[in-house]
């Protein structure tokens, strides 16, 4: 069945995006059919148990090289993360491949404290050309998260949150920003602290900040598509999509009827849920559940707590406001994550919990059975010019 | 990004806590418009000055563009704080003693970070680049003033 599905997302990539996702009797009956070409600007993306067994996070493989040649490492399970800027790798996926370092005015190293709310990844800025796909982004700066070679955090840094050091901090090999921002807009040192109170904070340059590296492609490189085919209401053990590069930039990645919402210069739009308007929202593939504030929705109990946990399913409406004037609903569900999360699947669309400020996140939930599009800050799209996001509904 | 799942947080989170708890520094969340003054030095940001009937709101602003607004009630009191900006502001001054509480919840490693007892409220959310978050003294709030407030 996984194997029809990607069949179907590769060679129809555009007929698959309303979910419905691969039952259909004609494909079931084709007998041998030779491996799938995909198109250069297209991803294989799996959301799975990945290499902690945590759930609704969407995993890609990444080609970096030492810039200019053909040293490289094919990385797998990188998180596709639409609510951060830059490739972020854990130094021990490394492979022992080696990435010249980001040099600044007077310094032969850039350090990078990158925040993500609840913690923060520390290490060294380097080069690399990027593949995604077959799409090539050269020289551009990455950080390497937790690097030996630079063991000292500076306390200001530390103070931000607990610091990232392996797997079993972030989930994954590493982290992929593919938001709407070119650039981090996050905090740079131009030397290697030797104690936490070492001072050399330096303002980068926007150029030479971690970059958005779908920005950096030579083509594709207005924004990006996901695609998750729809899933039950028990969840799925495993869900196979597509990360697909541009957007308007070939027939892989039209918009079709997708509803535009522009949003502010932070990345920001306006969710309405019963009644409250919610300025500070935002979708997020990074974002394992959907995260809004009911106070009419129980907290789970013990190791769960945070997630919500009602006694039957909810069906549940908040309204978004399109660039087009109209507003429009969406519905979703929320089960009992509790006994979702006992199950064996990996991918739900109905896990929900708690948020505290003004804020709708729309995480990976949303993206099941959905073609959700980003239009990175400043560049043209059949969608209009970023920051935009988009969505089949 | 941000995944939810409890994870047992590294003897690096560890470190830096025991760390930190060496640090005495001044509440500013609960200090004075003297301590106002002194943060808007530490951090390049002399704030601008919007006195209102009920309270004083100070915007800093700092190098890297990040937003502070502190509340001051007539009485002298910063009785709130808030921020925005594309990374965190310094949350160790800006809440003073305050700060374990906000450390404890980081290490709750949930999507909210949240803090909610008699004597602190505190909300921080967003993304990178895109941070967004606020902290008040839920008993010390003056006369008229409510939570919607403190924006």
């Amino acid at each position: 069945m996984k194997r029809l599905l990607s069949l179907c997302l590769v060679a129809t990539l555009y007929a698959c995006g309303g979910g419905g996702g691969g039952s259909s009797p004609a494909v079931v009956s084709a007998p041998v059919v030779p491996p799938p070409m995909l198109a250069s600007n297209v991803l294989p993306m799996v959301v799975g148990a990945g290499p902690s067994n945590n759930v609704n996070i969407p995993f890609v493989s990444v080609r970096v090289c030492t810039p200019g040649t053909s040293d490289c490492r094919t990385i797998d399970n990188i998180l596709v993360d639409t609510g951060s800027t830059g490739l972020r790798l854990l130094s021990s996926a490394m492979s022992g491949l080696a990435l010249p370092a980001q040099t600044t005015t007077g310094s032969p190293v850039t350090l990078e404290c990158a925040q993500f709310l609840s913690f923060v990844t520390w290490g060294p800025v380097k080069l690399a050309d990027i593949y995604l796909g077959s799409n090539k982004a050269p020289t551009v700066p990455l950080q390497l998260i937790a690097d030996p070679a630079y063991p000292v955090v500076p306390s200001g840094c530390a103070a931000a949150g607990p610091v990232a050091a392996g797997i079993s901090d972030i989930h994954a090999n590493g982290i992929l920003g593919i938001g709407v921002f070119v650039n981090d807009g996050q905090r740079y040192y131009n030397c290697a602290p030797t104690t936490p109170q070492t001072r050399c904070s330096v303002v980068l340059a926007a150029a030479q900040q971690v970059q958005n590296p779908v920005a950096a492609l030579d083509t594709d490189n207005n924004g990006v598509v996901l695609q998750l085919p729809a899933i039950g209401a028990t969840g799925s053990r495993q869900v196979d999509g597509t990360l697909i590069l541009g957007v308007g930039t070939r027939d892989n990645n039209q918009l079709g009827d997708a509803r535009v919402i522009q949003t502010d210069s932070r990345g920001y739009f306006s969710t309405i849920y019963k009644g409250v308007t919610l300025t500070n929202s935002f979708i997020d593939s990074g974002s394992n559940g959907l995260y809004f504030a009911d106070a009419t929705l129980p907290d789970c109990p013990g190791s769960l707590s945070g997630f919500y946990c009602p006694t039957t399913t909810q069906n549940l409406s908040a309204t978004v406001r399109l660039r087009s004037g109209t507003t429009e609903t969406i519905n979703f569900t929320v089960g009992n994550a509790s006994s979702l999360l006992a199950s064996s699947s990996f991918a739900y669309n109905n896990l929900a919990g708690g948020l505290a400020s003004a804020s709708f996140d729309w995480g990976l939930p949303f993206y099941f059975g959905r073609r959700v599009f980003s239009v990175i800050e400043g560049r043209s799209s059949v969608a209009g010019v970023g920051p935009l996001v988009a969505y089949t509904p | 990004m941000n995944t939810t799942f409890q994870i047992p947080f590294l003897r690096t989170a560890l470190a830096s806590v025991l760390l930190l708890a060496g640090h005495a520094t001044q509440a500013h969340l609960g200090g004075n418009e003297a301590s106002v003054q002194a943060d808007g030095t530490a951090w390049q940001a002399p704030p601008a000055v919007l006195r209102g009937a009920r309270f004083t709101v100070f915007t800093h602003t700092t190098p890297e563009g990040v937003s502070v607004r502190q509340f001051l009630s007539v009485t002298g009191l910063v009785f709130a704080v808030a921020w925005e900006g594309s990374v965190l502001p310094d949350m160790e001054r800006l809440l003073g003693g305050h700060f374990p509480l906000y450390q404890n919840a980081l290490l709750q490693r949930k999507r909210s970070v949240r803090v909610d007892t008699p004597s602190l409220v505190l909300e921080s959310g967003g993304m990178m680049r895109a941070f967004v978050g606020r902290a008040y003294l839920p008993n010390q709030l003056p006369t008229g003033v409510a939570a919607v407030d403190i924006q």
